[in-house]
């Protein structure tokens, strides 16, 4: 994405630099326990309550112990299937029911509309225990789709979706079916391409949602090597004995994924405004 | 929608789909076992020996965080299915998973061992006469001290009773060192702390059958010489428990001792591995000079087995192979410094071997061995915890004194549990 | 999940429009056939179990309302509920208002650095929580903590953040905004994007100063995003949980207990399963009601 993009009036520059300079200070005040965990993943185990901000002596043994005593990359690859595949289909799902609730009027909508907000509001606590036998009635228990489906269609997709639809102009809906297209190619080929810019958003929702998810994988998971990174690293935590740096070379590690994709869909996203699409 | 379209879609649901990657089809003998860190190792140090014995059984051991254990296999119990076959309680919790009923019953194979465990050990396994586990380890304390530090002070160590420590504690607090660790604030994490200066004078809070005691002289005095040490002596460092201030501390020779069970010395040898050779250990002190030799602690594990594990009988075998054996017994004093619950396991001679980090210092034979651990009755022991941590924090936070601070726990107590 | 329909010929005839009326429920079949499947089961048994003393593995025992009443007599959930509404007001103020200023600098013309400064208040995200919590808890250390090395040096003296009951709550609210910020200012920012340009140029050809587009034209058209984020980030800081049982179980002396720690200890430490439900479904019933009252108090544009 280039800079700067939109055309706002030129503005002084002290006043440029100054805002600069303070979102800058503020950014310095945010990054600063990320900086702690990264340098604290360089220093050995011993030095990482001595209490200095540097590294006495930098050290990739955290990172060797890592990868060699638990199964962090296969952690890794589990959360990256499952955030990836929940944020695929959650996008379908949210696009088709938030289009839904936004483009068109059928008896049941308003009732339905609050189902899928009343939805959210029940705590993950409440439903846990009698869902965790009915998944495992299913034999669901230990898969990746026990991670996915359940939350595929859920209710801040749908309702972020339905707002950005609500933008799609009624004129192009009714050409496209004046053309004779099907309802389901309108949405795939109009309205999803319109969408783009909320895709990106919803995208990066979902997938950090996922990510971060901790006390469902907790529950669901049931071997080593099927364990999410959140809840494969907060293994290493222990009871008397955390492994400290093993913890906070994990984080660093971790991170690297996440703001990969995070790229990537904030360009999916700018690249759809830079077409014009959304007007 | 064109092909390429269309192929991506099913593609992703086709990779949805295909991905149970852990084999569904459970062979009948195979168990699984949930346990944490120095158990985990203990286990699959073992785990062969019991495959060659039992053939036909295979464990899977699964390495999950303490405390996120105990919320799965509650989850598990109380849905009826999806739990391990065996899984590691903290002892501490164990007594609100006996009225969910879900726990096998291990009474007949475990009577016969009755003789082969501490009496207190045992009598938390069950109520009325029944167990519903096995027991795994205990946690009972030792004084870990800098020796250096004591000598460079004219301090003799061992110190025999509280007073010498107390009146240690002074002349090394006037030099800005502290002597012992106070868990302040204390909420729930803290209270086992206390818990060990309790039990090591067998100040229960409820009796055997589970009644609260009231008017509770011996612990409210437990309770006002644990604040003083903070307070009143100022000898000790008060942090929450295993907070960064406190190893900093330890790091900075600050801190020249504490009471803390054995795996403690893991810890220490983590955090502060420059300190190596300069620590020691000695037994816990006790309350007077003619009083008994005894220890506290933070509360073991045991062993539980749900009702809904497929191999009960397999399962049983397993526990028994790592609770009530000597081979896995030593294993666990060797890999995490856990006391063996098994009597026969505590005669073995790798608990007589030395540490490097202690300098060459047995703790079993130095802090633990002419030591007895008295019982300690746990009961609704995760409500009563909230409790006394909360009054505790108050406490500590300057609202009331010791003495109030124990008057308002029984009060508590008795209304909330209904003891 | 619905298959292109063939092409239609164009005439009206019934087909079509019966297509087109089932559509919107084809749509939205995979939210309700996945909402039925997992979710409209356990949600009713749960209902079920809040009326029943109901201890695991035992059959429950009817009880009507004594787990309600049991729980509007407990002091203890009214200290969890003043705490959770004390922090959740204070989050909420906090989060929306600098996700907001943080995100109109991002979509201004006179920031520099914009994609650094994107990817760097994002980053907090994606430290995991275990992680977050140790390092938080050096930042926040009594005495030693880079907070009081900052304090004391500005001449603040110490303060215990996790220790003393009545910071207890900021350092959480700290570090949940932390956590959240950069997730916020993605909503706020991708909202300011889907702003039409036109619209704002026409406001500056009027002679309005950049602040008074600001006021009278993006926040404005952003009313519905902001809507959508404050109703969102008040549904979770209702549900807080992660960052005080990490960080202080609750305490001290219960100053951090929330809602949701309070039906933790209730469903997973004391095995009171149908309180536990009963609690639940109270803070549900306070969500929605929360969630109405914001829609309502903002007027009409959203549903």
């Amino acid at each position: 994405m280039s800079e700067p993009s939109r055309a706002d009036a030129p503005t002084p520059g002290l006043a440029a630099y100054l805002g600069t300079l303070i979102v800058l200070a503020l950014l310095a005040l945010v990054l600063t326990p990320v900086l702690w965990a990264v340098l604290s993943a360089f220093k050995s185990r011993a030095d990482i309550f001595a209490g200095d901000v540097w590294p006495r002596r930098w050290s990739l043994e955290n990172f060797d112990e890592l990868l060699a005593k638990t199964f962090y990359l296969r952690w890794m690859v589990n959360s990256l299937v499952v955030a990836l595949a929940s944020t695929v289909l959650g996008l379908l799902f949210c696009s088709l029911g938030g289009y839904a609730f936004a483009k068109f009027d059928f008896p049941g909508k308003t009732v339905m509309f609050w189902v899928v907000i009343a939805s959210v509001s029940i705590p993950a606590f409440t439903t846990v225990i009698p869902l965790f036998g009915w998944l495992a009635k299913l034999g669901l228990l230990d898969t990746y789709i026990v991670l996915i489906l359940p939350f595929a269609a859920n209710a801040f997709g749908i309702f972020l979706m339905r707002q950005y639809a609500m933008a799609v102009p009624n004129e192009l809906l009714d050409a496209g079916r004046m053309d004779g297209a099907g309802e389901f190619r309108l949405y795939w080929s109009v309205v999803l391409p319109l969408l783009r810019p909320a895709l990106g958003t919803v995208g990066v929702l979902i997938f950090i949602a996922s990510w971060n998810s901790y006390i469902w994988p907790l529950v669901m998971m049931r071997s080593d090597e099927m364990l999410t990174l959140p809840v494969g690293v907060a293994t290493l935590k222990g009871d008397q004995l955390p492994e400290y740096g093993m913890l906070m070379a994990a984080s660093v590690l971790s991170s690297v994924p996440i703001i990969i994709a995070f790229l990537i869909m904030q360009r999916q996203f700018i690249a759809g405004l830079t077409q014009g699409a959304v007007k | 929608m064109t092909m390429f379209d269309r192929r991506v879609v099913l593609a992703g649901l086709a990779a949805t789909a295909a991905m149970p990657a852990a084999a569904d089809a459970q062979a009948p003998t195979k168990i699984t076992y949930w346990a944490w860190t120095e158990h985990v190792a203990a286990a699959n140090a073992v785990k062969g020996e019991f495959e060659k014995q039992n053939p036909g059984i295979t464990v899977e051991v699964v390495n999950l965080n303490p405390f996120d254990l105990q919320d799965k296999f509650l989850v598990a119990l109380a849905a009826g299915t999806g739990g391990p076959d065996v899984a590691l309680i903290l002892q501490r919790r164990f007594d609100g998973y006996l009225p969910t009923g879900g726990l096998l019953d291990t009474t007949s194979a475990m009577a016969p061992l009755k003789e082969s465990f501490p009496a207190s050990v045992y009598a938390s396994l069950g109520t009325g006469g029944k167990t519903f586990a096995v027991p795994y380890d205990q946690n009972p304390a030792v004084y870990f001290y800098r020796a250096d530090i004591f000598e460079a002070n004219g301090i003799k160590a061992p110190l025999e009773t509280w007073d010498d420590v107390v009146a240690a504690g002074r002349i090394l607090a006037a030099k800005g060192i502290f002597i012992g660790h106070v868990s302040s604030p204390s909420g729930v994490p803290g209270v086992a702390n206390l818990v060990q200066y309790l039990q090591s004078r067998n100040a229960q809070i409820f009796t055997a059958d589970g009644k609260l005691i009231r008017d509770n002289k011996l612990a409210q005095e437990t309770l006002q010489f644990y604040f003083d040490l903070a307070r009143k002596e100022k000898i000790v460092f008060e942090s929450r428990n295993n907070a960064p201030e406190f190893f900093q501390a330890i790091k900075d020779s600050r801190i020249a001792g504490y009471a803390v069970p054995a795996w403690a010395v893991f810890r220490l040898q983590k955090e502060a591995p420059e300190h190596a050779g300069k620590w020691r250990v000695m037994p816990w002190p006790k309350w007077g000079k003619d009083q008994p030799p005894t220890t506290g602690a933070w509360g073991g594990n045991v062993l539980a087995i749900p009702k809904s594990s497929r191999n009960k009988e397999a399962a049983l075998k397993w526990a028994m192979f790592i609770g009530a054996n000597e081979l896995t017994q030593v294993k666990i004093w060797q890999e995490g410094h856990l006391v063996p619950a098994f009597a026969p396991a505590l005669r073995s001679p790798e608990l007589l071997k030395g540490e490097a980090y202690l300098g060459g210092q047995s703790i079993y034979e130095a802090g633990l061995k002419d030591r007895t651990l008295n019982g300690f009755n746990y009961f609704d022991w995760a409500k009563a915890e909230v409790i006394i941590g909360n009054q505790l924090d108050l406490m500590f936070g300057g609202k009331a004194s010791p003495a109030e601070t124990w008057a308002e726990i029984e009060k508590q107590l008795a209304s909330q549990l209904g003891r | 999940m619905s298959t292109p329909t063939a092409i239609g010929t164009g005439r009206a005839g019934f087909g079509p429009r019966l297509r087109r009326g089932l559509t919107p429920y084809l749509f939205l079949a995979p939210f309700f056939l996945t909402f039925i499947a997992f979710w409209l089961g356990p949600i009713i048994a749960s209902l079920i179990y809040s009326f029943t003393d109901w201890r695991g593995f035992a059959s429950p025992r009817f009880i009507g309302l004594g787990n309600y009443s049991k729980l509007f007599s407990d002091p203890r959930f009214w200290v969890a509920l003043k705490n959770t509404l004390f922090y959740g007001f204070a989050y909420v103020t906090i989060l929306n208002v600098s996700a907001l200023a943080l995100a109109l600098c991002l979509d201004s013309a006179w920031l520099r650095f914009k994609n650094a400064v994107k990817v760097g208040f994002f980053l907090p995200v994606t430290i995991s929580l275990v992680v977050a919590a140790v390092i938080f808890e050096m930042i926040f250390a009594k005495g030693v903590g880079l907070l009081n090395i900052v304090q004391k040096g500005l001449g603040l003296g110490e303060i215990d953040w996790l220790g003393d009951p009545r910071f207890s709550i900021w350092a959480i609210i700290i570090l949940r905004v932390w956590r959240a910020l950069g997730y916020y200012a993605v909503i706020y920012f991708a909202g300011l994007q889907g702003i039409p340009e036109d619209v704002k140029e026409a406001a500056r050809l009027d002679g309005c100063s950049p602040w008074q587009v600001t006021r009278y034209v993006t926040l404005p058209l952003l009313k519905p995003v902001i809507l959508f984020s404050v109703i969102m980030s008040t549904i979770w800081a209702l549900e807080l949980f992660d960052e005080p049982w990490v960080l202080t179980k609750g305490g001290p002396a219960d100053s951090t207990l929330t809602i949701v720690i309070y039906l933790y200890q209730a469903g997973f430490q004391y095995v009171e399963l149908g309180y536990a439900a009963a609690v639940s479904y109270v803070l549900t019933l306070m969500i929605v009601a929360i969630a109405i009252v914001q829609k309502l108090l903002s007027g009409r544009e959203v549903a």
